[in-house]
């Protein structure tokens, strides 16, 4: 009996001692390889994240919409009428491709980390969307962009970590190269020409015109905003939005932080500079064409000079006029008659508006689609004006010996673009 | 009798609670893998780091101080989660005090705050303790914290990838936090009531470039504008948008602009330029206003 209780209190007090230890190691050990868990999660949320951005800077890289496997037309429009730039840094196509996913049961991103491949997904937010739009007019905060994003990544299985960014529009801008510019056409006396400069400063130049698209999410996310002559229906969204009176584009252009674009900065991003190396030339010569430094050159001189010369194809990729039209119709976000920093649609295309301080009756690129190749409006600088109001015949001002007959009954459509100053 | 029953309750109760108070003295610190854990997660979003607890900038960034003293040995900025305001993060160091009578340990905790201002005392739970000796360092990619615990007698580094800080961050990725989702904080839309108003003056700038309102057009609900007229190198006046330039009492457009603190402001002076018919002349507030 004696041995018997002995032996009770020694098993008692092996399992007082051994229990907690047990209970550490146990304990210890899950705890650490939760740790060790919780360290992988995070480097495989960044790799994801770096993914996410890749997708978000390069859009359709798998040609998913322009083989019509994303559906989403009533998101993204039809892939025929547009260039896949568009779903560069576009959140439709970001909303698109991972409902896309969801619908074919694939995981969002896909991360291999030590290598085990992790699921990776993206979260939705309360308006059931992939992101959340920011704009430093909707949200108040240091690392609000002019426009961005913001994504929510979680792993399958996780320790409920969320990892979230903000992936900014790098997408839609040009940034002019600082070096003294000249605006308008070139004078005879080079010492009445109107300089300017933009060392000390950048200048931010939207490359495309504003879509549609643009103006869709503007009014969307403000109810107070009424437009004059918006019409929802019927609309390509990547076309450029032409219906807007030049007030309600310059509000737009606030909404983005940004300002509608000055005559002087559009010269100054389209006539060709002579010697880049040389951002400081006494002289600026310029051609009146954005594709060459010769002013008798090129189809548009040779059409402008020559009755017979017969519009080709290829030239409509240097200025779409209105002979182009019987090959194909104008797109947006083409690379078509791109300036030497990198804008869209320099000549021909849309006709375009400015804010032209200095001279506000010359407020108007009128070369576009509405002229043939042997208009004089198809020069650089050779302004026109528009009232900014409505889109009859009677709002616009053409320069004498523009023949605008074939305009008669038309509602002209004018197309803008903004700009923004950023920091030196 | 009763004195031998209520030894043997006693013992009988020493004997159940002993596994709990055993596995609680091996539970109460934190480890120097939870603790690295945690800065990896709090670190992510961080886009400015102070290290005021290093006196020498090119030294082996070891830690020293009065002993038994608290010192802020990092501060960092990061976004809160729902990106409407800064959130700070403060490493304390209890710098340790260890001779043949005492043995008094150093300790790291962490603190968060919204405020910008670290604690003199940090009384915060999350702590690291058994710390005899302490440095950190900073790349542009990297904080690097090199601790010796005095259990182990062994050094331990502990390495935080800094993802957002100017020099590193990825073009067009901003992160903002890694954390739970129950704490993360959904975002508000701005109030007109927040930020500079709109033609408000967000940067204000004298002409021997004393700045007399600090930078505040980051916070402008559609951008600013800068008028002409100054020479500084922090800039000129700016307005929050929309305002207008060029035309009748407005400010001249910005033709150039120097940064040699030249004066720029006088009148017809070609640093502005205004409508056709109006000339540039140099305000009360000293930038170019058209007339």
């Amino acid at each position: 009996m004696q041995k018997y209780r002995i032996f009770l209190i020694v098993i008692v007090l092996l399992s007082v001692i051994i229990f907690p230890i047990t209970f550490y190691l146990i304990k210890n050990q899950n705890y650490s390889e939760q740790i060790s868990q919780g360290k992988d999660e995070i480097e495989v949320l960044i790799k994801a994240s770096i993914d996410l951005k890749r997708i978000w800077q390069s859009g359709d890289l798998d040609s998913l919409w322009k083989n019509h496997d994303l559906g989403c037309v009533d998101l993204l429009g039809d892939p025929f009428q547009t260039k896949d730039s568009y779903l560069r840094c576009n959140p439709d196509f970001i909303q698109c491709y991972f409902e896309h996913l969801d619908k074919i049961y694939q995981p969002h991103l896909t991360v291999s980390h030590k290598n085990i491949k992790q699921k990776v997904y993206l979260n939705r937010f309360k308006n059931k969307k992939y992101y959340q739009l920011l704009t430093k007019s909707t949200y108040l905060g240091k690392s609000i962009p002019y426009y961005g994003i913001m994504v929510e990544l979680a792993l399958q299985n996780n320790l409920k970590n969320r990892l979230r960014f903000i992936l900014e529009d790098a997408c839609s801008e040009v940034l002019l190269p600082q070096r003294i510019y000249a605006f308008g056409p070139m004078p005879k006396d080079h010492r009445k020409d109107w300089k300017w400069d933009n060392f000390n400063r950048s200048i931010f130049i939207d490359k495309h015109l504003v879509s549609n698209r643009d103006i869709r999410e503007w009014i969307d996310q403000d109810p107070n905003i009424h437009l004059a002559y918006w019409g929802a229906d019927s609309m390509q969204l990547s076309d450029p939005a032409t219906t807007l009176k030049i007030s309600e584009m310059r509000k737009y252009c606030h909404f983005r932080g940004k300002e509608l674009l000055a005559a002087h900065v559009f010269d100054a991003a389209t006539f060709l500079p002579m010697d880049m190396s040389n951002p400081r030339p006494n002289v600026i010569i310029r051609s009146p064409w954005s594709y060459s430094k010769v002013s008798k050159e090129g189809f548009l001189y040779r059409a402008q000079t020559d009755e017979n010369y017969e519009v080709t194809k290829t030239d409509c990729t240097y200025a779409f006029t209105a002979d182009c039209l019987k090959y194909f119709k104008y797109q947006n976000y083409n690379d078509w008659a791109l300036s030497f920093v990198g804008i869209s649609g320099s000549l021909g295309g849309y006709m375009e508006v400015f804010e032209n301080i200095s001279h506000p009756d010359q407020n108007l690129k009128a070369s576009s689609f509405y002229f043939p190749a042997s208009s004089s409006v198809h020069r650089l600088a050779n302004r026109s004006y528009w009232d900014g109001v409505g889109f009859d015949q009677n709002n616009f001002k053409f320069s004498e010996g523009v023949d605008i007959n074939n305009l008669r009954g038309l509602k002209l459509k004018v197309a803008f673009r903004c700009m923004r100053y950023g920091a030196k | 009798m009763y004195e031998v029953w209520g030894k043997i309750i006693m013992t009988k109760i020493l004997i159940i609670l002993f596994p709990f108070i055993f596995s609680a003295c091996l539970w109460q610190t934190t480890s120097v893998e939870e603790f690295e854990y945690i800065m990896l997660k709090e670190f992510v979003g961080v886009y400015e780091i102070h290290l005021p607890g290093i006196k020498n900038k090119n030294g082996n960034g070891e830690i020293a101080g009065a002993p038994m003293s608290w010192v802020t040995i990092l501060k960092a900025s990061k976004m809160n989660s729902s990106v409407s305001a800064a959130e700070y993060i403060c490493i304390g160091y209890r710098v340790p005090y260890v001779n043949e009578q005492n043995n008094q340990l150093g300790i790291l905790k962490i603190h968060k705050t919204s405020k910008n201002k670290c604690p003199e005392y940090y009384s915060d739970e999350l702590s690291l303790t058994g710390i005899t000796y302490l440095s950190i360092k900073q790349t542009p990619k990297v904080l690097n914290l090199k601790l010796m615990l005095a259990s182990k007698n062994l050094s331990k580094n502990i390495e935080v990838p800094l993802y957002n800080l100017p020099d590193h961050q990825e073009k067009v990725l901003t992160y903002v936090t890694l954390d739970s989702e129950d704490n993360l904080l959904s975002l508000e839309k701005r109030t007109k009531r927040q930020g500079p108003k709109s033609k408000e003056k967000c940067f204000d700038i004298n002409a021997k470039c004393e700045v007399i309102k600090p930078n505040i057009c980051d916070e402008c609900e559609f951008g600013s504008l800068e008028v002409a007229g100054s020479s500084c190198p922090e800039g000129g006046i700016r307005f929050c948008h929309p305002v207008s330039c060029g035309g009748k009492n407005m400010p001249a457009c910005v033709r150039f602009k120097k940064i040699n603190q030249e004066d720029l402001c006088y009148q017809n002076s070609p640093a502005g330029f205004c409508q056709e018919g109006l000339y540039a002349y140099c305000g009360n507030d000293g930038y170019l206003i058209c007339l």
